[in-house]
């Protein structure tokens, strides 16, 4: 059963050239090309904690360093800490969990009970008392001599004692940076129009466009905010105080001392090891003692733009609890769907007879064309084609793939339909029109065809094999520049796609034959 | 409903204890300690020697706790080797000891493994799916965690489980075939 969903066995080629499973790969439908995760740019939809769901608008995400306030993560083995309740005047500590979402009702419920067959006799008033555990390393706030808070969300964060000298070098450079990018940008733009429908966005660290991120509106509009005054008021510097005292070198360090490892005080196991001592950046503590919950990083919903055209092609919606998507053109939805259902024992000198799969993902018939690709290269019409192909033959390919039926091999599939449809007078007529080579076994929006594979040599270690499947995509017209005349003719093209299937190793045994295929 | 009929066994019981019999395995001398639950499906298998478990223990589904013959030895010729379990330990679902010495307060947690060679000292936590192989004694309060065993040591032991040994002692004989006190033995019948 696990043959049937082998996802990374039959790859499709992406317009970057890489080959990807199709789960992994989207289709943009203004350029009609299939698209995969390194060919789309990134932007940031919704910034939200991954355990408590905490969803912040992206400015304040951004002050509070995309940490969440109330989750924290062990220092020591990175998962999420848990909070625990205790009574302090309880003999025998109780212990109960609460996450931080379910505040103190459910877990005051579940106290009272324990305390009442568990404390008895005890008379004098518990109070709750809050403590961080970890479940799978079992390392606990009280491991470093923190005391449990009365009340819950109260782990405040470490101070850093670098922050003064941090601050004050962020202000430095950003002054020069302002400075070098005005007289950058008046440079470069000097006749641009100023743009006044713009947010005047100032090039405070939010909104500039460090990392890449941004949209390319967004981009250019910053770009040219900067110069929304005229050159002549630009003139006047800001008073810049650019006398910062500079840090003081040090150049003689320490050499290690050999004795160290050898006298009694040593203790390996206090030592942290380097991954927790740079979890906590500012702090790296040397000693198990020192370590300190962190606060867990923020997680954030992306939504991706095709490089070439600028459309969007995944858009999900902004709730973190939400997971539909608002626009969600994955390749799934738009191109069948192959898999290896047989193939047998493998010979090295014949041609092996192996059975493949199409399932149509799509909501209308398709009508699919196979071709070889030796078929392609003798057609001679599309070059850029011809030269992926002819690439990938020479160092991939280790097999050659054939068809039964020597031209015009077009099989039509029906609808993505629910299983239980009953329906199948479409099904008995495309079973008339299909040839026997080549189709096996047909029902509903799956077919079954039939393929030869003849290894290239008898060294081949895995089987490689490709070929290539034509089908029509309706795609979204360009928006015309008049907006009363919009066209209503939809895009239609045969697109093509080249097939990577990876069959496995040459001493792999044949697949069960399925009942329907003998 | 009778442990396994197929294999000869001398159990004995102290007051306290309970022990479920529902699937269970009984092999060889076996000593159980009081206030000691034994879940069902439970194995202990005293085949190169006597087992004897402390009170206070907690030994839930599934557990295996075996005193095998090492591999290759000829086994007449074979003394016998004693394995002992301390109090107050934790034997979690699926948890498999052969460990010769075990001392008070573990926690062996789900599918925890631990070898013949390995010491348990007290209060260290197996942590699930780990296995101990090693031939070594495990210091006070050491933790092995996670997928590549990592190891770390706390501060002091983990904590008691009274109140879920109370909790069972009162409602696993209401709905339990439990073993009385005393001993019980059974030989196998020579073919």
């Amino acid at each position: 059963m696990t043959t049937l969903l082998n996802l990374h066995r039959v790859k499709y080629q992406c317009s970057c050239g890489s080959f990807k499973s199709l789960c992994y790969l989207y289709f943009c439908r203004h350029c009609l090309k299939i698209k995969c995760k390194d060919c789309v740019i990134l932007e940031v939809d919704c910034r939200f904690c991954p355990s408590c769901y905490e969803h912040l608008q992206s400015h304040e995400a951004i002050t509070r360093k995309n940490r969440c306030q109330s989750c924290f993560s062990c220092p020591c083995c990175n998962h999420t800490l848990v909070t625990r309740a205790t009574n302090t005047s309880a003999a025998m500590p109780v212990s109960l969990n609460t996450t931080p979402d379910s505040g103190n009702t459910g877990g005051g419920d579940a106290d009272e009970s324990i305390s009442s067959t568990n404390v008895s006799g005890l008379q004098t008033p518990s109070k709750k008392v809050y403590y961080l555990a970890c479940s799978v390393c079992r390392w606990s706030t009280r491991d470093i001599r923190l005391a449990d808070q009365p009340t819950l969300n109260s782990w405040k964060a470490q101070d850093n004692i670098h922050e003064g000298r941090f601050n004050e070098l962020l202000q430095h450079y950003k002054q020069i940076a302002t400075r070098e990018k005005q007289e950058r940008d008046r440079k470069r733009y000097s006749t641009v129009k100023l743009r006044s429908a713009l947010p005047t966005a100032t090039t405070s660290r939010s909104s500039s466009d460090k990392y890449g991120l941004l949209a390319p509106v967004t981009r250019r509009g910053i770009r040219t905010s900067g110069i929304l005054k005229s050159p002549s008021l630009a003139e006047s510097p800001n008073p810049t105080n650019s006398t910062l005292k500079p840090s003081d070198p040090i150049t003689e360090i320490e050499p290690l001392d050999e004795n160290l490892f050898l006298s009694n005080t040593f203790d390996f196991n206090k030592l942290t090891t380097i991954t927790q001592r740079l979890n906590s950046v500012e702090i790296q503590p040397l000693i198990v003692d020192r370590l300190y919950p962190l606060a867990k990083h923020f997680t954030s919903k992306q939504s991706k733009r095709c490089k070439e055209c600028d459309h969007n092609v995944l858009k999900p919606e902004p709730s973190p609890k939400l997971i539909k998507f608002k626009l969600h053109q994955m390749a799934l939805f738009f191109i069948p769907e192959i898999r290896i259902w047989h193939h047998p024992a493998w010979s090295t000198t014949e041609s092996n007879p192996c059975v493949l799969s199409i399932v149509n993902q799509l909501d209308e018939q398709t009508t699919l064309k196979l071709y070889t690709l030796d078929e392609i290269r003798e057609e001679n019409t599309d070059k850029d084609l011809i030269d992926r192909i002819n690439q990938l033959d020479e160092y991939i390919l280790t097999s050659q793939l054939t068809l039964p039926m020597t031209k015009d091999r077009s099989v039509k599939l029906h609808p993505h339909v629910e299983p239980n449809e009953t329906d199948t007078k479409l099904d008995d007529e495309f079973r008339q029109n299909d040839s026997r080579e080549l189709v096996l076994y047909r029902k509903f929006a799956k077919i079954a065809i039939r393929c030869y594979i003849k290894l290239k040599s008898s060294s081949v270690k895995t089987i490689l094999g490709a070929f290539i499947i034509e089908h029509r995509v309706v795609g979204i017209s360009p928006i015309v520049s008049t907006p009363t005349a919009i066209s209503s003719n939809p895009v239609t093209r045969n697109v093509r796609h080249i097939i990577l299937i990876d069959f496995g190793p040459t001493d792999k045994p044949a697949l069960t034959l399925h009942s329907s295929l003998a | 409903m009778c442990p396994a009929i197929n294999s000869s066994y001398q159990v004995t019981i102290a007051p306290g204890a309970y022990v479920c019999e529902e699937r269970l395995q009984l092999v060889g001398e076996i000593s159980i300690g009081s206030k000691t639950i034994i879940h069902p499906g439970v194995s202990i298998i005293a085949e190169a020697g006597p087992i004897f478990i402390g009170d206070g223990n907690l030994i839930e589904e599934q557990c295996v706790i075996a005193n095998r013959f090492p591999p290759g030895v000829d086994k007449d010729q074979m003394n016998q080797v004693v394995m002992i379990i301390g109090n107050n330990n934790v034997f979690e679902v699926g948890s498999q000891c052969e460990a010769l010495k075990v001392g008070d307060n573990n926690i062996l947690e789900c599918k925890a493994q631990v070898g013949r060679s390995v010491t348990l000292t007290s209060g260290c936590v197996i942590g699930a799916k780990c296995s101990l192989t090693t031939d070594e004694v495990l210091p006070e309060n050491t933790v092995v965690f996670g997928s590549d065993h990592q190891r770390r040591t706390m501060p002091d032991r983990p904590a008691f489980q009274t109140h879920q040994l109370d909790f069972l002692a009162r409602i696993l004989p209401t709905s339990h075939y439990v073993l009385k006190h005393g001993t019980k033995s059974h030989t196998q019948p020579a073919t």
